[in-house]
């Protein structure tokens, strides 16, 4: 895990500068949320009932359209090839890329979170399990963008690629999310449902950086 | 088992031995579909509860077991050529691909047809028909992905990669919709005791399954045959290009444009 560190702190420093992307993905997130009850009415049970599955939806869609970026530009500028023949693992790149991409894009959705709550009149007793499955389910989604991300590596069409690859294999974030939050609203013990979500993110931990390093493996074997 | 793929893994001798094994599995699957069809039109009784619908149940099962093991079957040629590195592997992968989403797709309309007049809509958010439903997605995109690169090759490892986390993933996926069905919705829809199946509804419903698979491993191999020849072709369209571009050692200089 040499180079772990450098990468990171290399990520927080491009990440400074992406921050309007950063902010477009929050504004995006707000405007998907403000859709669903101009589609489904305005009326406060209906979007109580809704919400959680509305806000967990909007934060999915948000981050969906930045992973199609996350290693474009460095394979594009031939940063990857540096680190290939550099002594630094590519498994600490990948793994750097992650958390950072987490840390400074996915995060910042949840601080809007509680906004979103009032928009759609929920209790405040969810805010903490609302951010908890959000950051839980961010974290695993995240993993799974990696893995699309390396493996649309210069295909056409990539961003809907990789929007048609990690949704299907999204279904359970989603299910185990929306529970986990939903039990919560219906006084009932959400341990099952948070035991579940994270139990994801652990395997999706080890999976992830498996299968995204074969993949820009490849994409560079082929040039 | 190594050796077996080693064996099989040269192009020629795979087809020398798929050749006279594809009209066996035609012929085979006529003759199962045949007596299958009679069998389930015919001579199986009507389901007491059910009526005549029953028996769109005789191309519904099988072909839901063709869709799912097909998935299985992609992800063993995605390893395959991922480990050996064999072209063989992602020719088998791509020819069974969309024979796997058709399969999932006949279970999925098979399935609503069946729904209707049982059940009363044509579409429920049963777990089993959300998987079969998330099924032929993954076929989808493994599909989208084979193609989605101008170089074949990359294409063919990205989606082995693909073909391999979903192997992975499918069952967690099957899994979450479960727990999801069993908590939403009470199993009011679904018909209980599905599973007690008596020998004369049985018995056609393998004789179909036999078809189905002799259907399936025939094209699966008619594609592989198709795929090898389309690359034979490509590769010769190729050698036929070379002595212009590179002119041979006795006619440099004479030859010069």
């Amino acid at each position: 895990m040499s180079g772990f560190l450098p990468f990171l702190l290399r990520e927080y420093r491009l990440s400074l500068v992406r921050l309007g992307d950063h902010l477009t993905q929050a504004a995006f997130f707000v405007m998907i949320a403000t859709l669903f009850p101009l589609a489904v009415g305005p009326s406060p049970d209906l979007l109580t009932s809704l919400g959680v599955s509305i806000i967990w939806i909007a934060a999915l869609m948000s981050a969906l359209p930045s992973f199609d970026r996350l290693f474009a530009d460095d394979y594009r500028g031939g940063w990857l090839e540096q680190i290939c023949l550099s002594p630094h693992a590519l498994h600490a790149y990948v793994l750097a890329k992650i958390v950072s991409w987490y840390l400074f894009a996915l995060l910042p959705l949840l601080a809007i979170t509680p906004l979103l709550m009032l928009f759609f009149n929920l209790p405040w007793m969810l805010t903490l399990p609302l951010i908890t499955s959000l950051a839980l389910g961010l974290a695993a989604l995240m993993l799974l963008g990696a893995i699309a991300s390396a493996l649309t590596l210069g295909a056409r069409r990539t961003a809907m690629l990789v929007a048609l690859l990690i949704l299907p294999l999204a279904i359970p974030i989603v299910v185990f999310g929306v529970m986990a939050t939903q039990s919560v609203l219906q006084e009932q013990s959400p341990s099952a449902h948070f035991s579940l979500l994270s139990a994801l993110v652990l395997f999706l931990l080890v999976v992830s950086p498996v299968a995204s390093v074969a993949g820009l493996r490849s994409a560079l074997e082929d040039g | 088992m190594a050796g077996f793929f080693d064996f099989m893994a040269n192009p020629t001798r795979f087809q020398a031995i798929a050749e006279p094994v594809r009209p066996f599995c035609l012929a085979l699957a006529g003759v199962c579909f045949a007596y299958g069809l009679y069998l389930s039109l015919f001579a199986s009784p009507a389901d007491y509860q059910q009526g005549e619908a029953v028996r769109i149940m005789y191309v519904h099962v099988p072909a839901a077991w063709i869709g799912l093991s097909s998935y299985l079957g992609l992800g063993v040629c995605a390893l395959f050529y991922l480990v050996w590195r064999h072209p063989l592997g992602d020719i088998a992968a791509r020819a069974i691909a969309p024979i796997g989403a058709g399969f999932a797709g006949i279970t999925l309309v098979t399935g609503s047809l069946w729904g209707y007049p049982i059940w009363g809509t044509w579409w429920v958010w049963d777990a089993r028909l959300t998987s079969m439903l998330v099924l032929f997605f993954f076929f989808i995109g493994y599909i989208a992905l084979a193609n989605g690169f101008e170089r074949r090759e990359r294409g063919a490892r990205m989606a082995a990669i693909l073909a391999l986390v979903g192997c992975v993933n499918l069952p967690i996926v099957k899994f979450s919709v479960d727990w999801w069905h069993t908590l939403h919705q009470p199993a009011s829809i679904l018909r209980s005791g599905g599973v007690a199946i008596d020998s004369s509804m049985l018995w056609p419903l393998m004789m179909m399954f036999a078809g189905f698979q002799a259907f399936f491993i025939w094209i699966v191999l008619h594609r592989m045959a198709w795929i090898l020849a389309e690359r034979r072709l490509e590769a010769r369209q190729h050698q036929s290009k070379r002595p212009r571009l590179n002119p041979s050692n006795g006619q440099k200089g004479k030859a010069a444009p």
